[in-house]
This record gives structure tokens, sequence and C-alpha cells, in this order.
């Protein structure tokens, strides 16, 4: 029983849509709830996208709390989980832009969780090498390609999930993963 | 490329439940202060806040967030925070200040003796949450229970199970994981557990003469167990209670959903209509009219 509120695994059977609905009749419980299914997640998510522990945990906050103060602006309560994920792509690229202004006044940021950092210990030295050309390149890849690429090869996500997170459309995801592709295609000494 | 998802071989990223609960505790805070914050300074503090944007930027971090991220003392040490705060961490204690709210600490074990000044801080452990403006109080997290005792000024207490308490000077509170009820299981969101420690005769004794508000948590304890029987139920009787209060319409509103989800439409029309009538929160109210609409034959 230790540890009670951080380590019991999410209740599944409430569907979002009524967590939603407690929440917005006051519930505080409920809105922890859907804090336990959709965190992990996304904390996960945004360690890998934004190579910072303290700016994934730092955006993970935000994502919530402006989650729950704009529940009412959801319609389809039953989304919450789609819906956080795009204010999480949000929150990720705000820290993007402001990290290009931190470089431009000459101070970089502290990247602990860099693929290479954040990759299990079989992983060959090899791969650990392939991973850090990987980041490398796509450092030099736009916000939105950035995020696409990560969230197709990095997350799984079919086309249109991706779509849906970046708030775009299939077509233009299509061309911002080719561009990327072909980046990284080059980065790494492949033919695109 | 074509290994599939890059994650699965980035294990280490897998969020660690210290870092969700200071996340989650971070949130909780937020949301606290911005609900005490007069609307009027909203407008003030916008102004200010552009105003001083490009300070903020630049600024160098607070001095608790300037602390290596978690603090274990294998002897007395001292850590000096803003506002002339500071906190004494006796041996082996396991101290962290909140990654981006100086002022939401952590104690994962030991005893810490904290001196807070120019609040609000909160203080959280594994079983209390302390909301603080100036006081010194120490906390411990022990083997099966976590307490704190209060040396100066007066501390907001908070634990599951518990309403909030005012501990003042002299005062000393502990509670622990066998004080853990269904009750304070469900509001913190763990619907199963809750089930698992009532089961369906658990949740129809604890609902005799209940109050609407715990009825109604009983009803979403019941539809997590997987008794929708018993959980409709339940929604009825809260609808029907005379003193039903404000829990009535959400309770219509619920049972309206349900049926409709189970294409019940004439009886879920009839719920929303009630929800209406009994009335539900604002934020439902314009979902309730549409659902009336859509469900009436």
């Amino acid at each position: 029983m230790a540890q009670i509120l951080s380590l019991r695994q999410p209740d599944a059977s409430l569907d979002d849509g009524v967590l939603v609905d407690r929440a917005l009749g006051g519930a505080d419980w409920a809105k922890r709830e859907l804090y336990q299914r959709h965190a992990p997640r996304l904390l996960g998510f945004l360690t890998r996208l934004l190579a910072s522990t303290a700016d994934a945990e730092d955006a993970t906050q935000d994502v919530f709390v402006e989650a729950f103060r704009d529940l009412l602006k959801l319609r389809e309560r039953r989304d919450f989980g789609r819906w956080v994920m795009r204010i999480a792509v949000h929150q990720a690229h705000r820290r993007f832009r402001r990290r290009r202004w931190m470089s431009f006044l000459g101070s970089a940021s502290d990247l602990d969780a860099t693929f290479s950092a954040l990759a299990d210990e079989r992983v060959s030295p090899e791969r650990r090498a392939e991973l850090m050309l990987i980041e490398k390149a796509l450092a030099k890849l736009s916000t939105v390609e950035r995020t696409a690429w990560s969230l197709r090869h990095v997350e799984g996500y079919e086309l249109t999930e991706v779509a849906d997170a970046l708030d775009i459309s299939l077509a233009t995801v299509k061309r911002k993963l080719s561009a990327a592709e072909a980046h990284l295609a080059t980065a790494l000494g492949e033919t695109p | 490329m074509s290994r599939g998802p890059l994650k699965e071989e980035l294990r280490r990223s897998e969020p660690d439940p210290a870092a969700l609960e200071r996340v989650w505790s971070g949130v909780r805070a937020r949301e606290q202060r911005s609900s005490v914050l007069p609307l009027r300074l909203v407008g003030v503090a916008a102004i200010a806040g552009i105003a001083v944007v490009s300070v903020l930027v630049l600024r160098e971090p607070s001095p608790a967030s300037r602390l290596v991220p978690e603090v274990h003392a294998s002897s007395p040490v001292r850590v000096q925070l803003e506002g002339n705060s500071s906190v004494e961490l006796e041996g082996n204690a396991r101290f962290e200040p909140s990654v981006n709210d100086a002022r939401v600490l952590s104690l994962h074990a030991g005893r810490a003796a904290f001196t807070l000044g120019a609040g609000p801080w909160v203080v959280t452990s594994r079983y209390l949450r302390v909301e603080v403006a100036s006081a010194m109080f120490s906390v411990e997290v022990g083997g099966e229970t976590d307490s704190v005792t209060v040396t100066r000024g007066h501390l907001r207490l908070s634990a599951p199970g518990l309403e909030e308490l005012v501990l003042t000077e002299g005062q000393s509170f502990s509670t622990g994981a066998s004080q853990v009820t269904w009750d304070s299981l469900a509001r913190e969101g763990d619907l199963a557990g809750a089930w698992r420690s009532l089961k369906a005769e658990g949740v129809r004794a604890k609902a005799q003469g209940a109050a609407p508000e715990l009825t109604l948590l009983l009803s979403d304890v019941a539809a997590t167990g997987g008794d929708e029987a018993l959980s409709r139920a339940l929604l009825s009787s809260v609808m029907n209670a005379p003193d039903g209060g404000a829990e009535r319409g959400l309770a219509a509103y619920t049972l309206g959903k349900r049926l409709q989800a189970d294409g019940q439409r004439a009886a879920a029309a009839e719920s929303f209509e009630r929800s209406l009538e009994l009335g539900v929160p604002v934020e439902l109210r314009d979902d309730a009219a549409r659902r009336a609409a859509q469900t009436r034959p």
C-alpha cells in the first residue's frame, strides 16, 4: 500500500468522457485519474522529443495546467487523450523556440536526455553512435519536421495520428516527413 | 529506419513514479494558486509580465532550483531556500525541490525540519500535503507512517481520507497506509482499489443513508467494478432523493449518458431533460441540452 498515490495502475473502466464530466463538476479525483492515465505517455514523449528531463517535466506540468483550465473548450470529451497530446506538441514547440532564442543569446540548453543517454544498455556502441548522428541531424530540422519525424519514427504513430497531434493536414505531414527523412538519410550517409 | 519505433530502444525514457508525482504536485499547486488570485490582478500581472519578459528569460534559476535536483543527506545538512527559508535534513533524508516550482518541496525519506517564510509553500511526503505561509515545522517519513509537528506558526494539512486540517504550534499529526479508506481511494481516483475493498455488498451498505455526493462516488466505484445495474440504481436514487442538492442534476446527466451509450434514446432524453430541470453545473448545461435534443424521440 505504500506510495498508493503514484504506483497504482489507472482505472480503465470509466472512459475519459465521464472523467472530464466529473472534473467539470468539481471532482478533483477525476482530474487525478485523467493525469494518471495520460501523464506517463506525455512525459515519456516530451522527454524523448526535448532531450531534457527538466524541460519535459516543466512542459508536462504546463500541459495539464492548461488542459484543466480549458477543459470547457473540449468539445468531444472522450478525446481528452488526443487533445492533451496536441497541447503537449504546442508546449514542446514553445520550448524549441525558447531554446533558439537562448542559443542566439549565447546560452546553451542542458540536454541530459539525448537518444544516446536514454538508450537501453543492450544497444550496441555502433547503434549508439548512429543515434547520436540522428539526434544531431534532427536538431537541424524545422520544429514541425522534427516533431513529425519523432511522432512517426520514435513514438510509432500512424500518419493520421501525427496529423492530429500537429493539427495539420495529412498531405502536409507527408511533405514534412519526406523532407525530414531525406535530410536524415543524407546525414546518415544513406541514399534517400 | 525499418526497425520499429525508436522508443523501444530508449527504455530509460520511461517516466518514473517520483517524476510523475513531482509534476502532479506542481499542477495542483498552480491550480490552487490560480484559484485564489483575485481576477482584477490578472490584468495588472499581464502588463507586468510583458514588461519583464526579457528579464524572466535571462534570469538565473531561483536558489532552490539551483540545488542539485535531489538531496540525499548522509549526514545532517542545511539547504538554503529563497525568501530566508531553509530546511535542515537529518542523516539519510531524501529531499527534492520541484523542477519547475521552487516552492513545492518533496520529502521522500527521513526527517527534515523546515523554517519557511514569505509563502505560500507546499511540502509533500508519501501521505501528507502541507500548505504553509510562514512556520517552523518538521516532517518525518517513517516506515509505515508520515508525521508532521509544528514548532511555530500554523499550517494546513491534507492527507488521503482526511478533511483539511489546520495544525498549530505544538500539535502533531501522523497518518499512513492503514488509515486509507475506500472513499479516500476513490477520491484520489483509485476507483478499482475502492471496488476491491468494498465489492457490491460493501457499496450497497455504504450507500445506505449516504450523502448524495458520496452515493455518486459509490456509483462510479460500482461502474468501475463492472456492476452497471448497481451503478445505475445508485444514480437513480441520487436523482430522486428529496435532499439530493446539486448532485441530483449531475446524477440525471450521468444516467442519461449511460442510457444514450446503450441506445436507449427515449430514456436518455428523459434523463437529460430531468438533469436540466434539476440543474447541472454550468459547464455541463449546454452539453445536456444538446444531448436532450439529440435523443428526444
